[in-house]
């Protein structure tokens, strides 16, 4: 028989699925700090290939001023600039990108633990379900 | 007022009824209207600078999701600039990576501004988006402004500085990319407007969080005036040449279409503000409730239901005399001894 209350349920857990699946779902199954390693990890290599296009269009953009660096050897704190530049930017997003990716895991652990909640209602309705009908005789309760 | 509210709704019910069909539609438009502005804007590529291509990708960006958009958007811009010279479509796929990579891997729902941006400020309402952001979005959003309205002056360099250059035949790569790098930089209005446009964007998002009465119209009407000093100012210092007329002009345009946003969206009733006040074991709450404006009908409609609910309270005070029935049960039994009774029908049964 149809039951409006698990018909409600499988809706609500069937659109969850669809809208959340590929990211909370997702981000549920890491462990919280393997999840913020891996984010930090990804954004180690943005950042880096980043700065690199970056100061190649630096290097385009002032060509002569850095062949005359480059011609009076004043290579040290040339070096420095760039290695302390990509530093700060590293350090900098590498926060931005711990904050984010920890409001984002325990946003999906809090609508996961929902959904296996509901997950969970819905396998108790069936099972109850499941004892009614064993109980009922073949032929209705006619004696 | 009645008469919009009730259009209002009957808009809102046909949405509801044909949600998915409207989204198709209004997918399509925006992406047929971002589109056919890059062809405008770029249209170097005879290829793509066709109606048929752009009535087909749109057609395809009406099925796909929202960020189908964006992504073709993105690819036709740079097809359009790899057509106009080598140097100009590495430094538009450079400037694309660079926005990916620095700030859309955190904020991907935002990147509709960066496509749409180009196209209200091509119409001449550059106004609208940060307006809108500030609405519907939160303060982050106003970086995406930052880049849409980036990527529009984008296009405006390569137009002014490669296309002579090019029709000139002068093939010095390293010169083009150095003047378009330069033509970006030292763009005063570029600047002037991801400042005011940022600035409007935050200012809006601020003032429509507040709890003060006609928050939404007062972070609109605050939000255009301060997109329109801070513009003016900034183009006066810097000597700019932004022609304040068109600004004022395209802000109040912008205005008028952050109002039909604000009706659609928001749209409360500050004329029966109720003021709260209860505790609990924690805290004192001081809650300000500002009801949702109704049509007739629609308040009709609530009042039916509220009054139904009310006539089906007898129930609950019928159980409750149920409960009632039972209290007078064991007051009657009150006077009999049940132990020696039980005592008694013991001793029969010995």
């Amino acid at each position: 028989m149809l039951s409006e209350e698990r018909i409600e349920l499988m809706t609500k857990l069937s659109l969850f699925e669809k809208r959340e699946e590929k990211r909370y779902l997702r981000i549920s199954k890491y462990y919280r700090s393997d999840y913020i390693g891996i984010s930090l990890l990804k954004n180690f290599f943005a950042v880096t290939i980043a700065y690199i296009l970056i100061l190649a269009l630096f290097v385009i953009y002032r060509m002569d001023h850095v062949m005359i660096t480059l011609n009076e050897l004043k290579l040290r704190p040339l070096t420095f600039k760039v290695i302390a530049g990509y530093l700060c930017i590293l350090a900098g997003y590498s926060v931005i990108t711990y904050i984010i990716s920890s409001l984002r895991y325990k946003k999906a652990k809090k609508s996961v633990e929902s959904y296996i909640e509901d997950l969970k209602k819905l396998d108790r309705l069936y099972k109850n379900e499941a004892v009614g009908t064993r109980h009922k005789r073949p032929g209705g309760d006619r004696r | 007022m009645s008469t919009i509210l009730e259009w209002k709704e009957r808009i809102l019910d046909v949405y509801d009824d044909y949600r998915q069909y409207i989204q198709l539609i209004l997918k399509f438009i925006l992406a047929f209207i971002i589109f056919l502005t890059i062809n405008q804007q770029l249209g170097y590529m005879h290829l793509i600078n066709n109606m048929f291509v752009v009535l087909i990708v749109s057609l395809l960006c009406a099925i796909l999701p929202t960020s189908a958009i964006v992504v073709f958007g993105g690819i036709m811009i740079l097809l359009h600039t790899f057509a106009l010279g080598l140097e100009a479509g590495v430094l538009t796929f450079v400037f694309l990576l660079l926005i990916y990579l620095l700030f859309f891997r955190f904020t991907p729902k935002d990147a509709l501004a960066v496509v749409i941006t180009p196209a209200a400020c091509s119409i001449g309402i550059p106004g609208v988006v940060p307006l809108v952001a500030g609405l519907l979005g939160g303060p982050v959003s106003s970086i995406s402004v930052c880049i849409g309205i980036f990527c529009f002056y984008y296009l405006q360099v390569i137009k002014k500085v490669i296309k002579p250059v090019k029709s000139a035949g002068t093939s010095d790569m390293l010169e083009n990319l150095q003047k378009m790098i330069q033509g970006v930089l030292n763009n005063k209005a570029l600047l002037i407007f991801m400042i005011s446009g940022a600035a409007a964007a935050i200012i809006v998002y601020a003032i429509r969080r507040m709890s003060i009465k006609y928050a939404w119209y007062l972070a609109i009407g605050i939000g255009c005036a301060s997109y329109i000093i801070i513009t003016a100012v900034f183009s006066g210092v810097m000597d700019a040449g932004i022609s304040i007329f068109s600004l004022f002009f395209g802000t109040i345009v912008s205005g008028a279409i952050a109002l039909v946003v604000d009706f659609f969206n928001f749209n409360a009733d500050y004329r029966s503000i109720e003021n709260l006040q209860y505790e609990d074991d924690s805290y004192f709450y001081y809650v300000k409730a500002v009801p949702k404006k109704r049509s007739d009908a629609k308040n009709k409609q609530w009042k039916r239901n509220l009054s139904k609910m009310n006539a089906d309270k007898p129930i609950n005070i019928e159980r409750h005399n149920d409960q009632d029935t039972d209290t007078d049960a064991s007051e009657k039994y009150m006077d009999v001894d049940f132990e020696e009774k039980l005592e008694k029908s013991l001793d029969e049964l010995k």
